[in-house]
């Protein structure tokens, strides 16, 4: 059965919208990425959030709903491009600002945290409905798991495209 | 028996790919990848939810079959055919190895009812094969997009 939490045109539309600005910032950054690396990594973003929103937000698990019902909407799909540019820039600055060693654990602490402040806001404006038993503490480690494994495709995409070259 | 038989499926398909001589790069096969992963994720949320054409499992463990064959074993199958498909020297060639393909991913969506993990209600084996040859095609295009990524990168 569908789920409708509400109809109206309001704060969660909007937050998906306000956020698809950060594909303008993404155009507008230096690119210091290929349009291969960069393509790759606004992919990764979108892939993470689909696999995470169409495995454990539909049954036999279903711990939680997107937007304004059950059903999948075309602002579901719109909410998931926002994830791209999350997941560009944070390899862009990953390289910028020369991560190595240890800041590894800072850095993709210091985005893990900022991913669950940024969900946070989703939940208040209504993109996310957790009243099927989800809780953010799960978050935490599934934000850490995906950064640590961007960042071991950036390394190992840097590694074989030399070597293929 | 169905969860052994994905993993079995899924772990020959990923040695299969890692020993195949690839025609495009490392950076290239992983957008291919990950760009046909969440359009048939999306493909699968809506023939599944909104259509209503098939009914997914609520077992959990079976439906990790599903997961396997839906994020792993399809998205792989396009990654071999297109990386196989560009090898093909004559136009028979590449037309067998399209037919093999598509009749390979059938077998997958053929298993995937006798084991219960989907039950067919609109959906039938020819439009899964018609949606099967369709990612097929659609990952061809897609050698060619990130072909041209390359040119550009370079």
């Amino acid at each position: 059965m569908v789920t409708v939490y509400e109809r109206a045109f309001d704060w969660n539309e909007w937050f998906v919208i306000v956020s698809l600005f950060g594909l303008i910032i993404i155009w507008k950054l230096p690119k210091i990425l290929s349009p291969l690396e960069g393509t790759a990594h606004f992919l990764y973003g979108m892939l993470v959030v689909t696999f995470y929103d169409h495995t454990i937000s539909i049954k036999p698990w279903d711990f939680f709903d997107v937007n304004d019902s059950s059903a999948f909407q075309f602002m579901d799909f719109l909410s998931y491009i926002t994830y791209g540019p999350y997941a560009y820039i944070f390899i862009y600055l990953y390289k910028k600002l020369e991560i190595k060693g240890y800041k590894n654990l800072l850095y993709v602490s210091a985005w893990s945290l900022f991913s669950l402040l940024m969900e946070l806001l989703s939940l208040k404006a209504g993109v996310y409905h957790y009243d099927k038993g989800y809780s953010m503490f799960w978050s935490f480690p599934i934000y850490l798991i995906a950064q640590i494994v961007q960042i071991f495709f950036y390394h190992t995409s840097l590694k074989l495209e030399k070597a293929a070259e | 028996m169905a969860l052994p038989a994905a993993i079995v499926i899924t772990l020959y398909q990923i040695y299969f790919f890692y020993l195949l001589k690839k025609r495009l790069s490392f950076l290239q096969n992983s957008i291919v990848f990950m760009f046909i992963f969440i359009l048939l994720t999306y493909f699968s949320t809506i023939i599944n939810l909104q259509l209503k054409w098939l009914d997914v499992t609520e077992d959990s463990l079976l439906f990790m079959f599903y997961l396997l064959n839906r994020d792993i074993i399809k998205p792989l199958f396009v990654l071999v055919f297109i990386n196989v498909f560009a090898g093909g020297k004559t136009f028979g060639k590449k037309g067998i190895i399209f037919i093999a393909m598509v009749l390979s991913m059938l077998l997958l969506d053929i298993l995937s009812q006798i084991f219960g993990v989907v039950t067919y209600i609109k959906w039938n084996l020819f439009y899964a094969a018609l949606a099967n040859g369709a990612f097929l095609m659609l990952g061809l295009g897609l050698a060619k997009g990130v072909k041209y990524l390359k040119r550009v990168s370079s």
